[in-house]
């Protein structure tokens, strides 16, 4: 089971290794003056690959996407799992990346701040960061600790558009006791500060970023990673060339490298097989087989801690505490959850490339692994609807008190894999007697707000299928199962999708939230686990995984498990052309 | 589905409106229908396509009594994309799906959407361009500058736009199509009309003491019946093309109904593994609309009134 | 003439209110911005509610419409709500590149169809004829995006694997080698047959139809009676009245030559203004839609403009009523 995950061409990590990864990763860890004796110690591995590995200097690499940045800005890009944030790290070194092995590696910073090397207080509250010396950004002028300063005052202004404030709206103050040294204090104790804020975040030049707007800025980027910005043809391309004065030995090996926009997925495989371009980033999974076998190109498959997921919704649109006519009822969303066969479609549509999600926080250090998804039993599921009274009618389907068990489904229109699965489910539901009928929405509609339309949360679709996983690198399961994270007309916030509401559960969250010992915290969430389980507020479809196709010639390439299609760009410096 | 499709009149693929619109000449010409139908039939090209059309459209209706709707619509994950076979005469597609159902299954579909589409647009095209170009003044610049207002917005934009709003449907579909596909016509019978009703026939109809419906209905639409018939003849080509690029762009037909776009835009992920599924709709859209343009082409010659004289 | 250009200018400003309240509406309703943030992360449930205050998405759609009517008025049409730039300068960036591309198809098909449509007319059933007609309905009744890609996997991807010199599949320039006029010529070449293809068809279709109507009709009999030599017949009776539809076919495709090829575009990766359209509708960016919407808008005004007294100057018998 664990071996199903196999990477084409040996590249990435298996599942039994990203739990590893993961479970050493520890996230929240740093919880110095806690009194936690739980603390990692991450690998502050300074060279990335012996030099040996590394091959040599020259050429270009020219990287297809779908999609085009909206701003080589990380203020703007919203997080690291974007397209964008993949297409700015090059420009930009990180203070702490994620390396193949999901491992921390400290990079403008010296060391990742922890009680141990003292960079975590014993209240917890203050951090001290130890940036690299000698540090320069791309017009030749130094990096300093200011700059870290200046890159959390200019988040913190509204009028700088900064979209994300998450981690940097915890701090209380920074002081700069040196160029290199920032000491900083929270507001409060706040567990995923590290992970959140310094993990993958890079920084703003501000003798530039102060003369123009985040915008400006984001269109002319100037960092202080391996590759500098060389120009950017909107709809087109995006060229970077290697920074020759890039503080660590092991400069960026490629003299250029280019993001190429190929907004249709189909064109992506022709350019791919052209050697148009040589990497092809993020393939669906029904393009698998197309890009298999290709000579002179591997696919390169990467399993990562989201997961597809099919949302019953348990309460109606306007009033959150009446049950919805159908799946209000648990044995009905119990009786669907066996209906389905989701290891054919693992085995069919994703060609046995995924597996079957578990539970909520798959494949993360907080899983409860005693959990075992409910199997695949058509007769149990056709029992379990007869005792709730739904008796088939002239046409097969189930009815009771005159309403038939037909019941709405969406999700992204557009979206072959999807459909095909729809297609699918849609059989193994009909063949126990309930109607499901597609009604897809467009991303743009479907991903709306509460009050917008948005399908995925608004409650007038009954049963909704996406993509989602632990939502940050801290396993907080409140926004998403808290019964005051359902979203209604009045208080649209919240991503509680279902309408679960459950008291202990409720309680559960509320405690773990301000738990601060790691293995009473796992505890407290792997006993909310059951009680989501138990509840089948949610089918977990399939573990997710991220497919890019890269040229045998380019050498280097390992893609890191973290923020996703991003995760491909980690060690873009090592990345070599034969 | 069944009741639009078999709206049709077997006899006629254009949709109503162009034939009502002479009907008053009928009624006092018996003669020139069997006229314009003796024509027609030395057009082979287009009598042949006629012939294809009716046998698709047959083939259309009667689906649910030959092909059981579960060969199009099932899944069976056990037997993708099967080569073409004795069990499968198409093969299967990427659920295992026979594709020669889902073919004639999509035919429904897609020539509904394409059939009504155009129906909607001549109906509200024909009515904008002859009542425009016939009375001028403010009726003119009114209904111009709506005709303007649409035309002004480029239809996939607009088409977009509205699927997103009214939900991927055949039903939106239909509406969509049909009010985005009018104002070429309506502007092209504008036209004509300006240019006709100056002619002497028209104006000697108008000194006879003719009151405007009646020479509008009687003289001019007529004459102007050729452009009216290779716009709906395109227009239905078109339709069905548009009803592919709608679904390349995802807000088409909604699985698992099949329709022509749906399918071949589906086939397009399997071009190396198995190129056969996407040649099948291709093909189905490409005879189709051949077919429709060829009638077009034919009732053109049969009913241009200035070829009987 | 001088009045009626004046009149169908003012004309013009109501009309172009109504398209900009319709399609307001439309793509407000069609989608919401904040789908953008749905799944990050990052964000704070209180920075999505500083970022719907600041765009005033709280407010009713008409208040809304209120502030970017206010904008336009004042020369702005706003930024983009994903990549922050002025509208303006993204649909500047755009438009250059959509131009080369639909004005190529443009000239291309019109220079096959015009002759092809001419020389089918005149031997009506003919096989030339036949053979014209034929292409025109088959090359009419392929999907662009089907054609495109068809093009795609045989002239580049298999003739690559066929050994034979092959067309690069997408994108502008070579980006390895930097750009040059051979490069955009050869990047051009696909996209632009493919486009040409469907359009010709539908300009041949229109152009031979309205040429034998011409030719059938009474002037040209009288004017074949009088004896006059055929040459003179078609080029200076037939061709002048067939030029109608063609002025109407020409203007009403103009405004494409701006708007560009939305799935041509998408299919070839070409940097156009269909695709800033569909990437951008995605995510209901509604500043750079209406940008969009409206210059088109204003250039279709325009151009119907020239079409009304284009029809004037070929056809006589049209009268302004002004």
């Amino acid at each position: 089971m664990n071996e199903k995950i196999t990477t084409v061409g040996a590249r990435g990590v298996g599942r039994r290794e990203l739990l590893k990864i993961l479970a050493a990763m520890g996230v929240a860890a740093p919880l110095a003056g806690t009194g936690v004796a739980q603390r990692i110690s991450l690998t502050a591995a300074q060279d990335s690959a012996p030099a040996a590995e590394r091959g040599n200097p020259g050429g270009a690499v020219v990287v297809g996407v779908y999609q085009e940045p909206n701003s080589l800005n990380f203020l703007l890009t919203g997080g690291p799992i974007s397209f964008a944030s993949m297409q700015l790290s090059p420009l930009f070194e990180p203070m702490i990346r994620y390396n193949a092995d999901f491992e921390m590696e400290p990079r403008l910073l010296t060391e990742i701040p922890s009680a141990e090397n003292g960079g975590i207080s014993e209240d917890g509250l203050t951090y001290t960061l130890h940036f690299q010396p000698g540090v320069t950004w791309h017009d030749g002028a130094p990096f300093t600790a200011n700059d870290f300063k200046f890159t959390w005052e200019w988040i913190m202004d509204p009028k700088n558009q900064a979209q994300a404030t998450a981690g940097w709206s915890e701090i209380e103050s920074v002081e700069i006791p040196d160029d290199n040294t920032a000491v900083v204090t929270l507001k409060g104790l706040y567990l995923p500060w590290v992970a959140e804020t310094l993990g993958w975040n890079p920084l703003l030049p501000q003798h530039i970023q102060s003369t123009m707007t985040t915008e400006e800025f984001g269109r002319n980027p100037v960092g202080n990673g391996p590759f500098k910005f060389v120009e950017w043809v909107p709809g087109d391309h995006i060229t970077y060339e290697r920074n020759e004065n890039y503080y660590r030995e092991d400069k960026a090996l490629l003299d250029r490298l280019i993001w190429k926009v190929v907004p249709d997925r189909n064109t992506v495989i022709a350019q791919a097989r052209t050697g148009d371009i040589q990497i092809g980033v993020d393939y669906t999974e029904a393009q698998i087989p197309e890009m298999s076998n290709v000579p002179g190109v591997t696919l390169e498959i990467t399993p990562s801690s989201n997961y597809e997921r099919y949302h019953f919704t348990m309460v109606t649109h306007d009033d959150a505490s009446v049950p919805h006519p159908i799946f209000g009822d648990k044995q009905v969303r119990l009786a669907l959850t066996h209906a389905l066969d989701r290891q054919t479609i693992v085995d069919q549509v994703l060609f046995g490339k995924a597996e079957i999600a578990k539970n909520e926080l798959d494949n993360s250090p907080y899983e409860n692994t005693d959990i075992e998804p409910f199997a695949f039993d058509p007769e149990l599921a056709k029992k379990l609807l007869d005792e709730a009274g739904w008796i088939p009618g002239a046409d097969g389907i189930r009815e009771k008190d005159g309403m038939r068990l037909s019941f709405t489904h969406g999700t992204t229109s557009g979206n072959q894999t999807r459909e095909t699965i729809q297609a699918l489910a849609q059989a193994n539901w009909r063949d126990v007697g309930a109607e499901m009928v597609v009604t897809n929405q467009p991303a743009s509609k479907f991903f709306g707000g509460f009050n917008d339309g948005g399908g995925w949360l608004d409650r007038t679709i009954d049963m909704v299928g996406f993509t989602n996983g632990m939502a940050s690198s801290d396993p907080n399961l409140r926004p998403f199962w808290h019964t005051e994270s359902i979203p209604t007309v009045d208080k649209p916030g919240g991503f509680n999708h279902s309408g679960l509401s459950n008291p202990d559960l409720d309680a559960l969250l509320d405690a773990q939230i301000t738990e601060l010992d790691v293995a009473k915290r796992t505890d407290l969430l792997k006993q909310a686990q059951v009680i989501i389980h138990d509840e089948v507020p949610m089918i977990p479809m399939y573990d997710r995984v991220v497919i890019n196709s890269i040229a045998d010639t380019v050498k280097g390439v390992r893609s890191s498990p973290f923020g996703s299609i991003s995760g491909l760009v980690w060690n873009v410096e090592d990345w070599s052309v034969s | 589905m069944s009741g639009s499709a078999s709206a049709l009149p077997a006899g006629s693929p254009l949709p109503e409106p162009v034939s009502g619109l002479s009907a008053r000449n009928v009624a006092e010409q018996p003669g020139i229908w069997r006229l314009a139908w003796r024509r027609f039939c030395k057009h082979r090209a287009g009598l042949v396509a006629l012939v294809i059309l009716i046998l698709e459209v047959l083939l259309a209706i009667l689906a649910p009594v030959l092909i059981p709707r579960e060969l199009a619509i099932d899944p069976n994950p056990l037997n993708i994309l099967q080569r073409p076979s004795g069990e499968h005469w198409l093969g299967t597609d990427e659920v295992g799906r026979d594709i020669f159902a889902r073919l004639i299954y999509a035919s429904r579909i897609s020539l509904a959407i394409g059939f009504l589409a155009v129906a909607v647009a001549i109906v509200v095209g024909t009515s904008f361009g002859a009542l425009a170009g016939y009375f001028g003044g403010w009726v003119d610049t009114v209904l111009m500058r709506v005709t303007d207002a649409i035309l002004s917005i480029p239809a996939l934009f607009f088409l977009i736009v509205l699927s997103v709003t009214l939900g991927p449907s055949v039903r939106t579909m239909i509406i969509v199509i049909g009010l985005l596909s009018w104002m070429e016509l309506a502007r092209i019978i504008r036209a004509n009309v300006l240019s006709l009703k100056r002619r002497e026939f028209v104006e000697a109809a108008h000194t006879m003491g003719a009151r405007s419906p009646q020479v509008i209905a009687r003289h001019i639409l007529p004459n102007t019946l050729a452009p009216i018939v290779v716009a709906a003849t395109l227009g239905v080509g078109n339709a069905l093309l548009t009803e592919a690029s709608v679904s390349y762009l995802g807000l088409g037909v909604q699985p698992p109904d099949p329709s022509w776009g749906n399918m071949l835009y589906n086939a397009q992920s399997y071009f190396f593994n198995a190129p056969w599924i996407t040649l099948y709709p291709g093909i189905m859209i490409l005879i189709t609309v051949l077919c429709i343009n060829f009638i077009g082409d034919g009732l053109r010659d049969a009913l241009d009134p200035r070829m009987k004289r | 003439m001088g009045h009626y250009v004046v009149r169908r200018i003012l004309q013009a400003v109501p009309l172009l209110f109504l398209i900009s309240v319709m399609s307001f509406m439309l793509i407000r309703m069609s989608g919401d911005p904040m789908s953008m943030y749905a799944q990050s992360s990052s964000l704070t449930q209180a920075d999505r509610e500083r970022i719907i205050k600041e765009h005033g998405w709280d407010k009713p759609r008409i208040v809304q419409y209120g502030y970017w009517l206010r904008d336009v008025a004042r020369g702005d049409l706003g930024s983009s709500l994903y990549t922050y730039q002025p509208v303006t300068q993204m649909i500047l960036e755009r438009l250059p590149n959509t131009m080369i591309l639909m004005g190529t198809v443009f000239v291309l098909s019109l220079a096959v169809s015009v002759p092809l449509a001419i020389v089918s007319a005149l031997h009506q059933y003919s096989k030339l004829d036949y053979l014209i007609t034929g292409a025109s309905f088959l090359a009419f009744a392929l999907p662009t995006f089907w054609l495109g890609l068809v093009f795609i996997m045989i002239f580049a991807v298999k003739f690559k694997e066929w050994g034979l010199p092959y067309m690069p599949a997408g994108g502008m320039y070579d980006l390895v080698e930097g750009p040059s006029l051979g490069g955009l010529v050869k990047h051009l070449a696909m996209p632009a047959i493919v486009l040409s293809i469907v359009s010709m068809a539908a300009y041949i279709r229109y152009l031979r139809a309205s040429m034998i109507e011409v030719l059938h009709d009474d002037y040209i009999r009288t004017a074949r009676a009088k004896g006059l030599p055929e040459g003179a017949v078609t080029w200076r009776h037939a061709f002048r009245n067939a030029l109608i539809p063609l002025v109407t076919l020409i203007t009403m495709n103009i405004p494409l030559i701006f708007s560009g090829a939305l799935i041509t575009e998408q299919v070839f990766a070409w940097p156009g203004m269909g695709r800033l359209f569909v990437d951008h509708a995605n995510r209901g960016d509604y500043p750079v839609l209406m940008g969009l919407v409206m210059t088109v808008s204003v250039l279709v005004v325009i151009f119907n403009l020239v079409a009304d007294i284009a029809y004037a100057a070929i056809d006589p018998r049209i009268r302004f009523n002004a």
